[in-house]
């Protein structure tokens, strides 16, 4: 046919289906179910279960569905007596070897063996002699364990493990009936995705480790929500047995995730539900300790200091939700009217504004779809696979299946170099430099390389280091090439906050602030300083994850009057003088704002520990006990105010984001039941017919009370898409084509390492010239009265001191200083020592790994083993004139803190060491000071 | 007028006052149910000691009144309760629930769980009526309240 449509035959029905697909995909959204155990969406077809074997006419032999495209004319029979014949007697053959240890397996209930079998199978079987056995329950690793028996051969495992995620850990090996799955000898199943072969195995064969014998499928209620963790904001299943969340699983989005989450994702649920939650709202007594106490009184006191406070910092964290962050936007700009506000922490000063000098957005205004249809692909950033792993799936997904160019800008080594077209491997800073080169085409043979459609990727990668050069540059690529850029912030709330205006010099849509505030640097400087009333922390942990620890330490050290909201007890709630127990994900309605700005429904399942509330709640009554009432009662009045002030998300329906997926008329075909008329068996209406305890593409409901289907299908994974908001509704006008950003000289020199002045008040280098010479503040003129005039940005300039604050802080009982920095602080000389002595400076450049010590994931018992010791990562060479080598012990300084790490030698440029961010044992934060930090290495 | 009613109503009083009695004095006797009654349940043992129950939670499931929860876990080289790897860690038959419908039973995969004829349920609180495993396991001996003095087989004919 002309317009890539062929006309079929299935069953008697006339479809009309896109050339290329497969027969198993077609029937299934006809509503005829082939049976299958191999074939799964989001992989390509292999065919070798035999288990979807229908008969087309013509053909001499049954075909299998999963690996026959449809043609012209085709007349395919699923309930054929033959291909029922064929498909009964292959349950019966993969059933020989099978245990049917039913009672002990996890899977069942939900195992697409067993409802295969009652569906398709035979009533009994003839095979009577002694089975096939294997070692029960193998741990290949610390969070999946297999059990041979179980496999039906389906190569599931080992081409996700092949294909998809590209950790080839798990083989089939042996040949004939001997065929098994194992991993290689002495080398454990550690792949960050491991899970998702848990989720995809058609029977009992993995499991996981966390929920083998937790709980059983009909025990579970299940609502859907989204991973709490990253950016790319996976959908997930969230499913508690008896008020506790004992599962997680993959819900499929294409936009998204495909099918697949990473393993942080899928087992990081423990903390939900850690007996170490806040449950009350606790004060700071007089003698020092912290006193559970009513929400009236803790809001009393709050709202007592809130009242006479005039210069009050707030930082909040990067893991709440989109509503989090418009309450705590509102809180900041327009209720306390102060500007200084910021949610960026780890990414602490990350100009994700200069992003919207390109569209408009800061954000990105590429989508993950963009990049599956990009010729090539700019990579500026940390690791995906460390910190964004989803992301780094579909970045190989786009490189490997796609033909996409990926050019990766990275001075360390990082997952994406073994798919890489090119790799420029540049000093730490050097990232802007690169990238120039590219948009002005330097390097003709990666220049050359550089195709439409481009997307480029830029996520801020090693905390504590000033990356507007690098902003600048990217986004001069995108403006140049007319790319399309992805920002990608690390954290599942960083976009939201972005788009709510909980940033110093942005209002919510994007709309430039009247006034700058501080940054979370100049914020904790100021509290620092004495020169703040009070500290709001909501959701945020700064002695954890800000990049500069001694700057952190001084700031609590100065006694500032903090109030904590929080889900833990962390470092920086001890600190606190009042703290509010804050609802974790699983807990609350909400929306997280993913990387590509997708807004996507979180729905509540299990009840909050004690009185524990949301934030946009807290961030609500502290409004009204200030005489403020935002008159919100529930999620939908937050919603509603944020559709009416709020440009860019004013079309944002969330009736669409949560919904229960559009209904769809199958009707789903068996051979058992009789249908009269078409004289074969056939059965109608959704789910009827369908293999017991599936849901059929029934509506996916909140507290349901059957997880989520055994199998994932292709139709599934458009249930529910999330909204991306539109953009501000003129784009930046009239902006002549503006040449980048001034090739970045000096963009990491030492000495703009040693000031300790904040960025806000002295932009260095490019910094400048893109804040006054762009349109960013200029374009949005028109975009920022109408903001202005809702009385969201202050009015009165911050006055200075004021003596009654003086007075109310004599009250404020003493900080026993044991975190006073003062003991260990040296001076900037001692920092920097000269080449000699077998000791070295050299540029940090760090970041996250996936596992390591954060409030949530170290909550989390599964994964808590799994996070690494820290270490230094330093160049071959660097580390023979130091005189180290592999696995040997440095001692590394900076910031008048020493430690002792194990040495790995990487690839990464001269001069310039990785050290992990947060692991277990030693925060990197502690050495690190100011921007662009200098650490020291030497032989121990 | 209604004379002949009442005669009539006072004849089968008066025929039924000579007959044998169909009640017995319980406690103190006590009639034994059939074989095939019923009543509350226990869990059984192999021959070697080990629980038959490996905490499948089929039986939960099978439950039409939700009476038993059953919280599995994984046994141990050291600590070995059942044959296999899974074992029931909690299993609690609420009696305030239960219908003795038998369907737990017929669930049972490994007739672990069976039902005596055992009817003497009684208790002073809702907690003593939630049957823990170490109630219902069948080395724990069935307590009664009372002590019988006679207990009547259950084909005893009353009418005779």
């Amino acid at each position: 046919m002309s317009d890539g449509k062929v006309t079929l035959t299935i069953n008697g029905h006339d479809v009309e289906a896109e050339e290329n697909r497969l027969l198993i995909d077609v029937a299934e959204e006809l509503g005829v179910y082939v049976p299958r155990f191999c074939y799964h969406p989001g992989m390509k077809s292999v065919a070798v279960c035999r288990m979807c074997l229908v008969k087309v006419e013509g053909s001499r032999k049954l075909l299998p569905a999963c690996a026959t495209p449809v043609t012209d004319g085709m007349v395919v029979d699923t309930v054929d007596e033959e291909a029922v014949d064929a498909q009964e007697g292959m349950l019966e053959f993969l059933l020989i070897n099978h245990p049917l240890d039913c009672p002990i397996c996890d899977r069942a209930g939900e195992c697409p063996l067993q409802d295969q079998t009652y569906k398709h199978g035979p009533g009994s079987s003839r095979y009577i002699e002694p089975k096939r056995t294997y070692e029960k329950a193998l741990e290949i690793s610390d969070l999946v364990v297999l059990d041979r028996e179980r496999c039906v051969l389906c190569w599931r495992c080992v081409r996700f493990s092949e294909e998809i995620a590209g950790d080839a850990f798990i083989q089939l090996i042996d040949r004939g009936a001997g065929t098994q799955v194992l991993t290689f000898k002495d080398d454990p199943f550690d792949s960050y995705f491991s899970g998702n072969t848990i989720q995809i195995c058609p029977v009992g064969a993995l499991l996981s480790k966390p929920y083998r014998f937790v709980s059983r499928p009909w025990d579970l209620t299940s609502a859907p929500s989204v991973c709490s963790y990253c950016a790319v904001g996976c959908p997930l299943t969230n499913e508690a047995r008896a008020e506790k969340v004992v599962r997680c699983q993959a819900l499929p989005n294409e936009n998204v995730n495909d099918f697949w989450v990473c393993d942080k994702g899928r087992f990081g649920y423990h903390y939900v539900s850690s007996e170490e939650r806040l449950a009350s709202p606790l004060v700071r007594t007089d003698a020092d300790e912290f006193e559970a106490t009513s929400w009236g009184r803790a809001l009393d006191v709050v709202t007592g200091r809130l009242r006479t406070a005039r210069r009050i910092g707030i930082i909040a964290g990067a893991h709440l939700t989109t509503e989090d962050a418009y309450a705590v936007s509102k809180l900041a700009k327009k209720t306390l009217r102060t500007s200084d506000v910021d949610s960026r922490l780890q990414d602490a000063g990350a100009p994700y504004e200069r992003a919207a000098a390109l569209s408009g957005v800061a954000g990105s205004t590429a989508t993950l779809n963009d990049l599956e249809s990009a010729r090539t692909i700019v990579w500026v950033g940390p690791d995906p696979k460390e910190v964004l792993p989803v992301l780094y799936l579909r970045l190989r997904k786009s490189v490997l299946e796609e033909g996409a160019k990926l050019i990766v800008v990275s001075p360390r080594r990082i997952s994406l170099d073994a798919i890489a077209t090119h790799v420029i491997r540049c000093d730490v800073g050097g990232e802007a430099e690169a990238v120039d080169g590219l948009t002005w085409g330097f390097d003709t043979a990666v220049a050359g390389d550089v195709g439409d459609p481009l997307v480029v990727c830029w996520g801020p990668s090693s905390p504590g280091r000033d990356e507007g050069p690098i902003v600048d540059a990217v986004v001069a690529l995108a403006r140049n090439k007319n790319a399309k850029l992805l920002v990608c912030p690390p954290h599942a709330g960083s976009q939201g906050m972005i788009d709510m205006g909980v940033h110093p010099s942005l209002d919510p849509g994007y709309t430039p602030s009247d006034s700058r505030g501080k940054d979370t640097r100049g914020i904790l400087q100021a509290a620092a300083a004495g020169e703040l009333d009070i500290l709001l922390l909501i959701g945020a942990d700064p002695v954890a994850d800000f990049p500069d620890g001694g700057l952190v330490a001084r700031a609590f050290g100065s006694g500032v009057f903090t109030v904590a909201v929080e889900l833990f007890p962390t470092e920086s709630v001890a600190h606190a003088d009042v703290v509010f127990p804050s609802a974790a994900y699983a807990e609350r309605e909400g929306t997280f704002t993913n990387l590509e700005r997708r807004i996507q429904k979180l729905e509540p399942l299990t009840a909050p520990p004690g009185s524990a509330s949301e934030p946009w709640r807290i961030c609500s009554r502290i409004a009204h006990g200030l005489g403020d009432d935002w008159g919100w009662a529930g999620f939908n009045d937050v919603w509603t105010e944020i559709r009416a002030t709020v440009p860019t998300h004013a079309h944002v329906d969330l009736t669409w984001a949560g919904q229960e997926s559009r209904p769809l008329s199958l009707h789903y075909e068996s051979p058992f039941q009789p249908d009269p008329t078409h004289g074969r068996s056939v059965s109608a209406g959704p789910g009827a017919g369908y293999p017991k305890g599936h849901r059929s593409g029934a509506p996916f409901h909140t507290g349901q009370n059957w997880p989520l289907s055994w199998e994932l299908r292709g139709f599934e994974a458009r249930q529910r898409p999330g909204i991306i908001p539109s953009r501000p509704p003129e784009p930046p006008a009239g902006d002549d084509p503006v040449s980048p950003a001034p090739a970045p000289g000096a963009p990491a020199g030492d000495d703009a390492a040693l000031r300790l002045i904040p960025r806000t008040d002295t932009p260095a280098g490019g910094d400048a010239s893109l804040r006054s010479g762009t349109p960013l503040s200029s374009a949005f003129a028109s975009e920022a009265s109408p903001s202005s005039a809702k009385g969201w940005s202050r009015t009165g300039g911050e006055d200075g001191d004021s003596p009654e604050v003086k007075a109310g802080k004599s009250g404020v009982p003493e900080r026993s200083g044991e975190s006073s920095p003062a003991a260990t602080w040296h001076s900037v000389e001692d920092e920097f020592p000269s080449f000699s002595e077998g000791r070295r400076s050299f540029v940090l450049y760090t970041g996250r790994l996936l596992y390591d010590e954060g409030a949530m994931v170290s909550k989390t018992v599964a994964l808590k083993s799994l996070a690494r010791r820290p270490f230094v990562e330093l160049n071959e060479e660097d580390a023979k004139e130091l005189g180290l080598s592999e696995g040997d012990e440095a001692l590394v300084g900076g910031n008048g803190v020493r430690a002792t790490l194990e040495v790995r030698l990487g690839d990464i440029a001269r001069g310039a060491v990785f050290i992990p961010y947060d692991q277990p044992g030693w925060r990197a934060n502690s050495i690190i000071r100011g921007v662009n930090p200098v650490v020291e290495v030497r032989h121990p | 007028m209604a004379l002949p009613e009442i005669l009539n109503g006072m004849k089968t009083v008066v025929k039924n006052v000579f007959k044998k009695k169909d009640t017995v004095s319980y406690p103190e006797v006590r009639r034994q149910p059939f074989p095939r009654y019923k009543g509350r349940h226990i869990l059984d043992r192999h021959p070697d000691g080990l629980e038959k129950c490996i905490g499948c939670e089929l039986c939960a499931g099978a439950c039409p009144a939700d009476a038993i929860q059953v919280v599995a876990a994984e046994n141990t080289p050291e600590a070995r309760f059942s044959p296999g790897e899974r074992y029931a860690q909690i299993y609690q038959i609420n009696y305030l629930r239960c219908i003795f419908c038998g369907l737990c039973v017929e669930a049972c995969p490994t007739e672990a769980l069976l039902m005596t004829t055992e009817y003497e349920l009684s208790g002073s609180s809702r907690e003593q009526l939630i049957y823990t495993k170490d109630q219902l396991i069948i080395d724990t001996p069935i307590v009664r309240h009372w002590t019988t003095k006679k207990e009547l087989p259950p084909e005893r004919q009353v009418f005779s």
